[in-house]
C-alpha cells in the first residue's frame, strides 16, 4: 500500500472499530444510531479517501503510451469573481428566506446578475476561443478584465 | 452516502501514476461535507431520541414532493454517470454535454421541487429543535444540489473552451463524484427528515 494511503486506512479502520464499539455499548437505539452516523461517515469518509490514493500506483511510463501528462493551469478554470458573489448571494437568499424580504431580494438579485455576467463573460471567452486561428494565443490573456477576470 | 467514481489514473512524466488533483480535491471536499452532514443528522437522532412525541405537536409533514424531487434526482445521478462513461469510453463530449444538461434540467427541477416543499411547512426554523435542524439541513442540502448544478456547468464552460476530451476528462469525473454524493446526500436527507418523521 502505498505511504499515502496507509494513514487515512489506519484512521478509517479506527473509526469501524470506534463505530462498533459505540453502537454495541450504547442501550438506546437512537442514541446509537447518532453516534454511529457520526463514526461511520468518519470511518467511510477516511477509508474512501485512502482508496482513492491508494489507486494511483506506481508503474513503468511505457505500460501507457498514449496517457498524456496531467493537465496544466491553463486547463482550470480561469480566476473570476462570480463564484463568491455568487455564495454571498446565495447566502443573502438563504437569510432572506428565513428573515426578511428586503435580503431575499438583494440576494436575488446578486445571483442573477452575477449569472448574467459569468455567462456573458464566458460566452465572450468561448467565441474568441473558437475565432482564433490553431496555435493563437489563450483568447482569456487577451486583457478582459470585467467580472474580475484578472488572469493574473 | 459516499460517491462512487474511479478516480482516474494519469501517467506523470516521472512514470508515477497518481491521482489528479481535482478528482483529489473534490473527494477531499465530499469526505468533509460528508463529516460535517454526519454532525446534522446525529444532532438529529439525538433529538429524536430525547422526544417524547415526533413529530412535535403542531408539525405537518407531507412528503409526496421530497419523494418525486429524490426521484429527479436519482434520475439525473443515472444522466451524469452515463456522460461520463460517455467522454471516458467513446469520448463523445457532445455526448457528454447532452446527458450532461439532461441531469442538470432534472435537478432544476428537483431543487425546484425542494424549495417548494420548504415553503409549504407550518413551522420555521425558530419553532423548536425540530425546526432548526429540519431547516438547516433542508436549506443546505438544497444549496448543495445548487452547487452540484454550478460544477456541471462550469464543465459545459470546458467542454465548450474545446478542453474536455477522451484523454482529458478529471473535470467531469470530479463533478461526478460531487454530483453523486449530493444526490445520495439528498435522498438520505429526504428518508431521515420526512419518511422516518
Amino acid at each position: 500500500m502505498r505511504q499515502g494511503a496507509r494513514i487515512w486506512v489506519i484512521l478509517g479502520l479506527f473509526g469501524v472499530v470506534a463505530t462498533i464499539a459505540f453502537v454495541v455499548l450504547t442501550a438506546r437505539f437512537l442514541q446509537a444510531a447518532s453516534g454511529a452516523v457520526m463514526l461511520g461517515v468518519f470511518a467511510l469518509s477516511m477509508l474512501y479517501i485512502g482508496w482513492v490514493l491508494h489507486s494511483g500506483r506506481h508503474t513503468d511510463p511505457t505500460d501507457q503510451p498514449d496517457a498524456e501528462a496531467e493537465v496544466g493551469p491553463e486547463h482550470i478554470f480561469p480566476p473570476s469573481w462570480a463564484p463568491p458573489l455568487l455564495a454571498l448571494g446565495v447566502a443573502l437568499f438563504a437569510v432572506g428566506v428565513r428573515f426578511t424580504p428586503v435580503l431575499l431580494a438583494v440576494g436575488g438579485m446578486i445571483i442573477v446578475l452575477t449569472l448574467f455576467g459569468w455567462i456573458v463573460q464566458r460566452i465572450d471567452v468561448i467565441r474568441l476561443q473558437h475565432a482564433a486561428p490553431p496555435g493563437a494565443a489563450d483568447p482569456r490573456d487577451s486583457g478582459n478584465p470585467g467580472m474580475g477576470h484578472d488572469h493574473a | 452516502m459516499m460517491a462512487t467514481e474511479t478516480p482516474e489514473r494519469h501517467a506523470s512524466t516521472s512514470g508515477i501514476d497518481k491521482v489528479p488533483s481535482v478528482v483529489l480535491g473534490v473527494v477531499l471536499f465530499v469526505c468533509s461535507e460528508a463529516i460535517f452532514f454526519s454532525a446534522l443528522f446525529a444532532a438529529w437522532f439525538t433529538a429524536r431520541g430525547r422526544a417524547t412525541q415526533w413529530p412535535p405537536a403542531g408539525i405537518e409533514i407531507h412528503p409526496t414532493l421530497g419523494a418525486v424531487a429524490s426521484g429527479l434526482l436519482i434520475l439525473s445521478s443515472v444522466q451524469v454517470y452515463q456522460a461520463r462513461l460517455m467522454i471516458r469510453r467513446e469520448g463523445d463530449a457532445r455526448g457528454m454535454a447532452r446527458l450532461l444538461w439532461g441531469g442538470i434540467i432534472l435537478a432544476l427541477i428537483a431543487l425546484a421541487l425542494q424549495l417548494i416543499d420548504l415553503s409549504g411547512v407550518n413551522f420555521t426554523v425558530a419553532t423548536n429543535g425540530f425546526g432548526t435542524i429540519y431547516w438547516t439541513t433542508s436549506i443546505l442540502d438544497s444549496a448543495h444540489v445548487a452547487g452540484a448544478i454550478v460544477f456541471a456547468f462550469l464543465v459545459l464552460d470546458r467542454k465548450w473552451m474545446g478542453v474536455i476530451r477522451r484523454s482529458n476528462h478529471d473535470l467531469m469525473t470530479a463533478a461526478a463524484i460531487f454530483w453523486h454524493f449530493v444526490v445520495g446526500l439528498s435522498v438520505f436527507t429526504f428518508l431521515v427528515l420526512e419518511v422516518v418523521s
